[in-house]
């Protein structure tokens, strides 16, 4: 790899920047990409070789600015006005800036833009304080003030939004179009591609984010197409925690299961704005077809049954009755017995008065089958 | 001879390399910004420029203007009742600029070096290059424009190794480069961004504001009070308050719109500026307090409000000496010389890198049984900030008991599963049926300078192989159809070079016509009618002086015009 860049192995990146660029120079990289690849994979690795493989490119003083969450507080004294200003005054920066009129620049007015006296502080604190009390929307309202004017730090944002994030997610629904900006913007509302930059909150908003989508789902099918009741009813159990034994068909079970645990833990607004008269109107309507299918299955069971009694009774008058027809009958007789049971319980699900309110808190419920309690 | 061209959303600039420092070159009215809009003259031929853009209030329909933010979609956009593809916009400014250039230099011009925003993707880059071809350029290579403008900040440079961070916030477009320079190499060491973030958001922030307002409901209205929002927004960089002056029901309405205002309007733009800045140092690695330089590019970057915020994140002031709305295009004429190895510019190369991160999707398989998997996820092979040219591979294995073929589907994205991410192109891969992971198939990225990206797949026991370059998409003219489309531009006539200066004058002129009211209104009509009097007489210098007589008229009416 040394060979490649033409010096003897050293630590310095400056010496092995300069011995790259003099190399680069002697090529051209469009008419010989494979030379150029080589040549950059030399210095890439000869540049991490000497620093130890930590922080390859920036020998200057390291300051950690990852994403997650812990590693680094941010504190109102990190805050870089209470610093001075790099530049001093505007003329000095636009002298050692290379200006091209340095000795005209003090009556320049292009500078007088810089207006240094917007509150900082107050700004900081306040939002501070609306974090501390868990006022999301003075919280959203103050960040997004602070991030328009420059007042937060550049290190300061990924801590900071983590604790707007967690205090939005507290309540349900607050600031939606606002908060799902945001999120956009980080990249929050989708998974991350480094495995190591995710934290408990960044998944919660990802849940968050994916129930709501659900959600919007769910009510833009259900007014979009009436008809669909079946599958409708059946995600609004899912969500009020009244889950059947049957399964949507084509669901991933375990995935579905888990999601809703995690809907139920964080997010029971989801079951707050569900109308109840609507999910009870669904379930009705559900439940309704069901005992008519029960129903005509079990007519044509009767008629079965019914067959094979008048069967058996001839075969009893004629006196040729053998005990396998008698086991068959009453095997049918059991199976007629059960339906018509279960047919009862449905009847009487869906004849019973609204003595148990459909929406009641998943956490409540008493069903052992629900997912959040087996 | 090859030029650099800045194809904007707003504006475009073409310039050239001469005589060891970058020229800008004047269109025919002698202005160097050519406004990105295109028109439908009224005797059916086409106006590019400032013309077109003057028309933009009188005729909206017949008027086409940031096609830009449509690269690399299908979307058609109607000049009268033909629908035209961005690229064929593009393409008209850009034959126009070329125009511009060969009269200037008087020697035909074949190939240019075209600037896109550094976060554009795969498709908008190709939609970008179609433009090119369309328009009869051979275009040598895309330059991103934070580059560009640090190739112009670059030439002046007083130390050697320093950190440049560009910050281009243009007409349609947010950019974030951080450039390393030393010993003459120019190193892109990271790019963000965000592609629906510029100039034209702030306006359209303006516009949503007023335009539950009575008077705003005609699509010339609103014309006109987006040229008002446009106009507030620039006197707002040096005024406390700008007024915007619109005529409903015949009657003059003001609104004043103060700077305060106008932040408050603008906050949730300028919260999304910070995101792309704080990745581009991330991807890097590099602190803040290491940069040497910030330099702003792009015409809404001359924002107070974008200003303050820059000056204030990185507590220092950014520079800006050349003229935020050139400084690209300067550095696109610096490339432009770069690439003709010009001797001034022979101790230069620069380097760029990949924008976003390219790789297939894949099948991810946790445990022994068939459900026990998940579909659809991300496999990095390219990641984003890769100096390019660059080539890596990956070895994937297959997944299904006699499993006779692998399908590659490439994405571009930063999200874990594809589904957030732009497909790119698919591959099919025969493999020999056996029991499933004993196949290995290797797949190799390689991505050039120009941006094309090339993927081949090899079976590792049987040697066999499949390449895909990839260029075919929805949002991508195949050959055939550039040929075809190629046949039809070449009929469109541009608008005589000569007659720009009447024709925009014409339309200025018009334009006020139906912004003015009572005395006002009467004189530019009496005016236009006598101009128009002289254009047929065509006598040049009763031209000239006519032309001369109306222009002052005009920009002792006209507070709101601008370049």
């Amino acid at each position: 790899m040394w060979d490649e860049l033409g010096i003897a192995p050293c630590d310095d990146p400056k010496a092995i920047r300069r011995a790259y660029a003099a190399r680069l120079k002697t090529l051209d990289p469009d008419l010989d990409p494979a030379t150029f690849m080589r040549l950059r994979e030399a210095l890439e690795w000869a540049l991490a070789e000497g620093e130890g493989g930590g922080q390859p490119f920036q020998p200057q003083r390291a300051r950690p600015s990852n994403t997650d969450a812990g590693d680094q507080v941010w504190r109102a004294d990190d805050h870089p006005f209470q610093q001075p200003m790099r530049n001093e005054r505007p003329q000095d920066a636009l002298a050692t800036s290379g200006g091209p009129d340095p000795a005209g620049a003090a009556a320049n007015p292009a500078w007088q833009w810089l207006d240094l006296a917007v509150p900082d502080q107050a700004l900081l604190d306040d939002l501070e304080t609306a974090l501390v009390q868990g006022d999301a929307a003075a919280a959203m309202g103050y960040y997004s003030r602070a991030a328009a004017i420059g007042a937060l730090p550049l290190h300061a944002a990924p801590p900071l939004l983590e604790r707007l994030f967690a205090v939005s997610l507290a309540q349900p629904m607050v600031q939606r179009t606002a908060f799902r900006a945001l999120a956009r913007t980080y990249g929050w509302d989708t998974p991350p591609l480094e495995a190591g930059a995710t934290s408990e909150i960044r998944l919660r908003m990802l849940a968050r984010l994916a129930a709501e989508n659900w959600f919007d789902a769910l009510l833009s099918t259900a007014e979009a197409n009436p008809k669909t009741t079946r599958k409708q009813a059946k995600l609004a159990r899912l969500i009020l925690g009244r889950i059947g034994r049957r399964w949507m068909p084509g669901v991933d079970r375990a995935a579905l299961k888990s999601r809703l645990d995690e809907f139920r833990t964080h997010e029971a607004w989801l079951s707050d704005r569900i109308n109840p008269a609507w999910a009870q109107t669904l379930e009705r309507r559900w439940r309704r077809r069901e005992i008519f299918v029960l129903g005509l299955f079990l007519m044509l069971l009767a008629s079965m049954l019914l067959n094979g009694a008048r069967l058996v009774i001839l075969e009893g008058i004629a006196g040729t009755l053998s005990q396998d027809t008698i086991a068959v009958a009453l095997f049918f007789a059991f199976v007629l017995l059960w339906l018509l049971k279960l047919l009862t319980v449905e009847l009487r699900r869906l004849l019973r008065p609204t003595a148990r309110a459909p929406a009641s808190d998943p956490a409540d419920d008493p069903k052992p089958s629900a997912p959040g309690t087996s | 001879m090859i030029v650099g061209i800045d194809l904007g959303t707003t504006n475009s600039l073409i310039g050239v390399w001469q005589d060891g420092a970058a020229v800008l070159i004047p269109n025919a009215l002698g202005h160097t910004l050519t406004p990105s809009v295109v028109g439908l003259g009224g005797d059916g031929s086409i106006l590019v420029g400032l013309p077109a853009r003057e028309s933009l209030a009188t005729h909206p329909a017949r008027t086409a203007t940031t096609f830009k933010r449509y690269m690399g979609t299908d979307r058609l956009l109607f000049l009268g009742d033909k629908g035209y593809r961005p690229e064929e916009l593009s393409a008209l400014v850009l034959r126009s600029l070329k125009a511009d250039a060969e009269a200037y230099l008087g020697e035909p011009v074949d190939e240019a070096i075209i600037t896109v925003p550094a976060y554009f993707n795969d498709l908008q880059r190709r939609a970008t290059k179609t433009a090119g071809a369309l328009a009869g350029l051979k275009v040598n290579r895309l330059l991103t424009e934070p580059t560009a403008a640090a190739l112009a900040y670059g030439l002046d440079a007083q130390t050697d190794d320093e950190l440049i961070l560009v910050v281009d916030l243009g007409g349609g477009t947010f950019d974030v480069s951080l450039l390393h320079r030393f010993e003459g190499v120019m190193e892109v060491r990271a790019t963000a961004g965000d592609t629906w973030l510029g100039g034209e958001d702030f306006v359209d922030a303006i516009v949503a504001a007023f335009r539950g307002r009575p008077g705003c409901d005609t699509p010339v209205a609103l014309a006109a009070l987006r040229r008002q929002a446009e106009l507030a927004k620039r006197t707002l960089s040096t005024k406390e308050s700008a007024t915007l002056s619109l005529v409903h029901l015949g009657e003059p309405v003001e609104w004043t719109l103060g700077r305060e205002e106008f932040e408050t309007l603008c906050e949730p733009l300028l919260v999304r500026l910070r995101a792309p800045i704080e990745r581009a140092l991330r991807d890097a690695r590099v602190d803040p307090d290491s940069l040497s330089r910030i330099i702003l590019a792009g015409g809404a970057s001359q924002m107070p409000s974008f200003r303050r915020l820059i000056a204030r994140l990185f507590r220092r002031l950014p520079v800006y000496q050349i003229n935020p709305e050139e400084v690209v295009a300067r550095g696109a004429a610096v490339r432009a010389g770069m690439v003709a190895r010009d001797a001034a510019l022979e101790e230069m190369v620069m380097t760029d890198v990949a924008p976003f991160t390219l790789g297939i999707e894949t099948l991810v398989q946790h445990g022994r049984r068939a459900s026990e998997r998940t579909h659809g996820v991300f496999t990095p092979i390219i990641e984003r900030n890769t100096v390019i040219p660059a080539s890596r591979s990956k070895i994937f294995t297959t997944v299904d008991q006699n499993q006779r073929a692998v399908s590659m589907r490439v994405f571009q994205g930063e999200s874990r599963l594809v589904k957030d991410n732009i497909l790119l192109g698919e591959l099919k891969l025969t493999v020999p049926p056996g029991p499933a992971g004993r196949e290995t198939v290797d797949v190799r990225f390689t991505y050039d300078t120009s941006g094309l990206l090339e993927v081949r797949a090899t079976t590792l026991s049987t040697g066999r192989q499949e390449t895909l370059v990839i260029e075919g998409n929805a949002g991508v003219m195949q050959p055939s159809e550039i040929a075809r489309r190629l046949a039809a531009l070449a009929k469109l006539k541009l608008h005589p070079r000569d007659d720009v200066e009447n024709r925009t004058l014409i339309a200025r002129a018009e334009r006020l016509f139906e912004e003015r009211l009572g005395a006002e209104r009467a004189t530019v009509g009496d005016a236009l009618a006598i101009f128009i009097a002289t254009l047929d007489d065509q006598i040049p210098d009763d031209i000239a002086e006519a032309r001369r007589n109306l222009s002052d008229l005009l920009d002792s009416m006209d507070r709101s015009f601008f370049l």
